[in-house]
């Protein structure tokens, strides 16, 4: 998601050169939104003009509304990825920390550990299924907790 | 679009690797499909998560804009169709977690009421801060008033104007002028304060600065240690204990003064505070211009203070501060040169009044004090007046600094006059001894002045103050 880190990290700057504007009390939430959807319009302009694929604009506000959480649920699912990740077998957790927490291409950690890199995808797409199953039914149990 | 294909493709799609048809049937798949976003949804937050897992705290750290530009040069982009996914991921972020690091400032104040202020911030355009809060490279002065100063180490302070601060760092302050009470928390300790005349380090403490112009800054300490270093002459070091007050003399040496608790305020006054002590300044470029205003019927006429500090060559001497009379111009009488009582800086006289008819002390109406001389600046004055009531102990009535002549050549000459009263009409009352030190003027040798005539009026004390 290389594009949505620098994203990110622009919206970052603009909330922290704008922090004063915020009015204490008002809703942090749409105001910060605000601000990061309006970077993002920037961004899309900008992919645009370099003829990249993307969605299109009806479809990406669509995702965004309905991809919204509230914190809690969020809270919810990064200790339920804890949970998960705990679980995973030490090979598989040690390719997901090479794909999330290095800038490394995965063809680097193929030949450390001598696999194929097509093979390392097939890994990686099985854990990422694995660990969205498991969080699934982690957040089901934990809402249906008495 | 079968739900493993599905599956493939948003894998696909969040790790860049999803293109031309593929990428528009995903597109229309999630378009006309809710259980296709549904399960975009899935995979936008588990990235979300894993992201946020390796960059979470370090993504609130607003990297330089040069660095993003290097940063989107260097990479490719080939997650064009991942934009939307910015919306969500930078939304639930900036929720989740700058909300929670809302930044505390460096250094907040308060103000009592009637206090006058001016601030200036390092930072100004879109970046200018707003509000009483203070960052490093901040300025605040007090005109008049009270201001209650808040680090967000825990360090407390309170100014009193006029004064004039600035932030250095959030463990460094700067200051100029002013009188500043400090207390400072143990998780605080090595809070600094420099004055022009000295460094300060606190050691967990609770501390008082007097950093006025042409005085020399003083440190007094009420509980704890700080360590305190002149920044002229010998730049010595000193370690003060709770009880103990210094000032640093011109060389650098520390020199012992009584400890001034009331002198500090450690809360912020509720209400306006007026100065009430009313100060009449005039000054001529003839050092005879006031020689007709000496007083011979004033409380002072005729005492002989106990001195500390003056100089004593040419004629001059502290006992002409009471004799009524001006004294001629420089040179004008062979063998008395100086009709006056020369100055050094920190010198004493201290005079006692007594109990009075009454037993009462003293009540003082007005205080009326001359300096001239020939040579421009030793016409100036600077000094501070304390008073001590009956069985009580010295506080600080009033500081004079009036240096008019100070930009006249030095053959110019010159004189002021400095008239001192109350707005109640009673300056101080119940009054048995008063002492006066003087300090720096501007514009002489050795930053002294010829003092002429020191006049103190009132009348014994009727009833208890």
């Amino acid at each position: 998601m290389d594009g949505v880190d620098d994203v990110l990290q622009e919206t970052n700057l603009v909330l922290w050169e704008k922090r004063r504007t915020f009015e204490p009390g008002s809703n942090f939430r749409a105001w910060a939104c605000a601000i990061a959807r309006f970077r993002v319009m920037g961004h899309r302009r900008k992919l645009a003009r370099l003829g990249l694929q993307m969605f299109d604009d009806d479809l990406a506000e669509q995702l965004a509304t309905e991809c919204e959480a509230e914190p809690e649920e969020l809270t919810d699912r990064m200790r339920a990825l804890e949970h998960c990740l705990g679980r995973l077998p030490q090979k598989e957790r040690a390719l997901i920390d090479f794909r999330y927490f290095s800038d490394s291409q995965l063809e680097e950690y193929a030949a450390q550990c001598g696999r194929p890199v097509n093979s390392l995808r097939v890994s990686l797409f099985r854990i990422r299924a694995a660990l969205k199953k498991c969080i699934t039914n982690e957040l089901t149990l934990s809402r249906n907790r008495p | 679009m079968n739900p493993r294909e599905l599956e493939h493709h948003l894998q696909d799609l969040f790790d860049g690797r999803l293109e031309g048809e593929s990428f528009e049937h995903l597109q229309k798949v999630l378009r006309d499909d809710p259980a296709a976003r549904a399960a975009y949804r899935e995979h936008l937050h588990l990235q979300h998560a894993l992201e946020f897992r390796t960059n979470g705290v370090d993504l609130l750290n607003v990297v330089p804009m040069d660095l993003v530009v290097e940063r989107r040069q260097r990479r490719s982009m080939r997650n064009a169709g991942l934009a939307a996914a910015a919306v969500v991921a930078i939304g639930v972020l900036v929720m989740a977690l700058v909300a929670a690091r809302t930044p505390q400032p460096t250094l907040t104040f308060n103000t009592a009421p009637g206090t006058d202020i001016s601030i200036s911030h390092a930072l100004t355009g879109e970046d200018a801060l707003e509000g009483l809060v203070l960052e490093p490279g901040s300025r605040l002065k007090v005109l008049n008033g009270t201001v209650e100063l808040e680090f967000a180490s825990g360090v407390r302070g309170i100014v009193r104007g006029p004064a004039d601060l600035t932030l250095q760092r959030e463990d460094l302050l700067e200051l100029t002028n002013g009188t500043v009470w400090f207390e400072v928390p143990k998780k605080a300790v090595g809070f600094k304060v420099n004055t022009p005349d000295l460094v300060l380090t606190d050691l967990g403490t609770e501390f008082g600065i007097i950093s006025e112009a042409n005085f020399l800054d003083e440190v007094h300490v009420f509980d704890g240690k700080v360590e305190v270093r002149s920044r002229h002459g010998l730049k010595k070091k000193e370690l003060l204990k709770a009880g103990q007050a210094r000032y640093a003399g011109p060389a650098g040496r520390w020199k012992e003064t009584p400890v001034r608790r009331d002198h500090f305020l450690d809360e912020l006054p509720t209400k306006e505070i007026e100065p009430a002590v009313v100060s009449t300044e005039d000054s001529s470029g003839s050092q005879l211009a006031y020689a007709d205003d000496a007083s011979a019927s004033d409380l002072f006429h005729g005492l002989t203070p106990v001195t500390t500090g003056w100089y004593l060559n040419n004629g001059a001497h502290p006992k002409e501060l009471t004799d009524g009379i001006h004294g001629a111009g420089s040179n004008q009488v062979p063998g008395d040169p100086v009709q006056g009582a020369w100055t050094t800086v920190g010198a004493t006289a201290e005079y006692h009044l007594g109990k009075g008819a009454k037993g009462l002390g003293y009540d003082l109406t007005s205080i009326q004090s001359i300096a001239s001389w020939n040579g421009a600046g030793f016409g100036n004055q600077a000094w501070t007046v304390e008073v001590k009531p009956v069985g009580g102990d010295y506080r600080i009535l009033h500081t004079v600094n009036y240096h008019p002549l100070s930009s006249q050549p030095l053959d110019g000459g010159g004189a002021t006059k400095v008239v001192l009263t109350d707005k109640s009409g009673v300056l101080a009352s119940g009054i048995e001894s008063i002492k006066f030190t003087a300090s720096h003027v501007a514009g002489s040798v050795g930053n002294s002045f010829v003092w002429r005539e020191l006049d103190v009026f009132g009348g014994p004390t009727k009833r208890t103050p």
